[in-house]
């Protein structure tokens, strides 16, 4: 029998690795590939809670939320075009001109 | 369901503006001035303002409550057309600095002001998230608008990231609230919460949605990206960024701490009061060493952030009230000290605090502009801010906060050591070169009518601050 917490726990794995993705790793697309990865687990327990509760406002919340994440990643990858344009890189540390 | 259109008429004025200036633009020839769409911009706010005064008297909630109007959305709504007409003026003034300059950046800035509008009327969670998103994703475009600049291109991708982020944090929060309350409408949430205990839903709900606000209000722990995107985007989104996103981040925060969440005052106040308090110390802190005047009114703003969750901590009338006037304030503040920084960097080419030397002999109306606008940020009698700062002060001190009180109050005073610094450049340093900077006639009459603006609220605050109670007295009427 697969019970509310299971999704929620499996939401919760999959949110995490998406918060360490964009923390921890250099590459700016593996980083937007983590954001749709934590908004992607955000869907799960929406769409959970949406079938435990009986209610019907939770599914209808996971079709706003797919596109504006895919609207996001958009703009994301197209501002990394034009960062990759000047500066001939996607890494993340490499992006410190302002710090002095 | 009927449909009143009366209550969001001045929204679909500003739509209408936003796609006339995009089309407008497409049938212009390449490289030609395009200040007529910042003006046909400006006529569309100045419209909007004047139908959201004629029919101010209608409210109400219509589109399955997702969308309420009332005295908090109106004033609010007030304030970002405000914001927007001085920014597009400031967007005029900025347009030769930009190669390939096209008319979609006017109309960008109207789509921010119309999502900060969306962000005011927000009643549910979903219209709160997609109008919180529409105005997030529209200023990672403006951010980096001048893609030639590294800087800006850089600053617009950091600001992406972190919001990402932080919009995950508040997704995940919703997700949580609405498991436990099994609702997204914030007077039905605030219904079915009367009464009840805390249970751990609510709780990671909570401290999750708070976090994931606190980007837009640039406050810790999400306020990171302030710095980097104020110094990297256009100046004239920079000055979006601080009086208008900040103001919209609080009136949501706003409706969704008293509104929503106000019967389960006593559980988030410490959690608010502690934010407000880091926040204080790092932004007013941080901002001292800084040699770039727009990085330092970041972490100024970061500063004000603090200053104006010390509102929300209070969560009574008398706090929501007096977020309300610090932001019409801050407004002021802010629009006079960016329209002088974007002219100044038209004639010099510079943003470094150092250039600033001497301002006063070469054109003294800029340096008086610095002078009210960095201290009515400061908190100096008798401007503006100085008596937002004194009712912020006295609401958390009436709720027995007096810890955060006494924060508030170093604070401002090591507030008033960095903007200081900036003062005494403008006027004791002798100047580099010594040739008058040139100001045109709109701007200087716009640069006088600010700084009025600014003394007036500080000098007769009476009849403003009866006003911004008696609307706030709406949030509550919920409990």
């Amino acid at each position: 029998m697969i019970t509310l917490s299971h999704y929620l726990i499996l939401s919760l794995i999959l949110f995490s690795i998406g918060i360490a993705g964009v923390l921890l790793r250099r590459n700016i697309i593996i980083v937007l590939m983590s954001l749709e990865l934590m908004f992607n687990s955000i869907n799960i327990s929406l769409a959970a809670f949406s079938h435990f509760l009986q209610s019907m406002t939770g599914r209808i919340f996971v079709v706003f939320t797919i596109t504006v994440a895919a609207a996001e990643v958009a703009v994301g990858l197209a501002i990394l075009v034009a960062v990759y344009r000047q500066r001939k890189t996607v890494y993340i540390e490499e992006l410190d001109e302002m710090k002095h | 369901m009927d449909v009143n259109i009366k209550l969001f008429l001045p929204e679909i004025f500003i739509t209408l503006f936003a796609f006339v200036i995009i089309g407008i633009d497409l049938v212009m020839p390449k490289g030609s001035e395009r200040k007529h769409l910042a003006r046909l911009g400006i006529i569309g706010s100045l419209a909007a303002i004047n139908v959201l005064i004629i029919n101010s008297g209608v409210t109400g909630t219509t589109l399955f409550g997702l969308f309420i109007q009332d005295g908090v959305s109106i004033f609010f709504k007030v304030l970002f057309l405000l914001t927007g007409i001085v920014i597009l003026y400031m967007a005029m003034l900025y347009e030769e600095k930009v190669k390939n300059f096209k008319g979609e950046f006017y109309a960008l800035i109207l789509f921010a002001v119309l999502a900060m509008m969306f962000m005011a009327s927000s009643n549910d969670f979903i219209s709160l998230y997609v109008s919180l998103e529409f105005l997030a994703v529209t200023l990672y475009i403006l951010a980096c608008y001048t893609k030639e600049e590294s800087a800006s291109v850089e600053a617009g991708l950091k600001y992406l990231i972190t919001g990402a982020l932080a919009s995950g944090f508040l997704l995940y929060g919703i997700t949580y609230l609405y498991g436990a309350t099994g609702s997204t409408e914030f007077t039905s949430i605030s219904r079915i919460l009367t009464g009840k205990e805390m249970s751990g839903f609510l709780a990671i709900g909570l401290i999750l949605v708070v976090t994931g606000l606190t980007f837009k209000i640039a406050s810790i722990p999400f306020h990171v990206w302030a710095p980097d995107v104020y110094q990297g985007a256009p100046t004239p989104v920079t000055a979006l960024l601080a009086a208008g996103s900040k103001a919209a981040g609080f009136v949501i925060l706003m409706r969704v701490m008293f509104t929503a969440l106000g019967s389960i005052k006593p559980q988030w106040v410490l959690f608010i009061s502690v934010i407000s308090a880091s926040t204080l110390l790092l932004g007013n802190l941080a901002a001292m060493p800084q040699k770039n005047i727009k990085r330092m009114l970041a972490y100024a703003g970061i500063g004000s952030a603090g200053y104006l969750l010390m509102g929300i901590a209070a969560g009574s009338v008398l706090g929501s009230g007096s977020v309300m006037f610090y932001l019409l304030a801050y407004l002021f503040a802010i629009s006079g000290t960016f329209l002088a920084i974007v002219i100044f960097y038209n004639s010099e080419g510079s943003d470094s605090i150092d250039a600033y030397a001497g301002l006063s002999r070469r054109s003294p109306l800029l340096a008086a502009t610095l002078f009210i606008g960095l201290l009515s940020l400061a908190g100096v009698p008798p401007l503006g801010g100085f008596i937002a700062k004194l009712y912020l002060i006295a609401a958390v001190v009436k709720e027995g906060l007096m810890w955060l009180a006494v924060v508030g109050v170093l604070m401002a005073i090591a507030a008033m050591y960095y903007f200081l610094l900036v003062i005494k450049r403008v006027y004791l340093l002798p100047p580099k070169v010594n040739l008058p900077i040139k100001i045109g006639t709109v701007d200087t009459a716009l640069l006088y009518s600010i700084n009025i603006a600014t003394l007036i609220l500080g000098i007769y605050p009476g009849p403003f601050t009866d006003w911004v109670m008696e609307i706030a007295k709406v949030l509550f009427r919920g409990n």
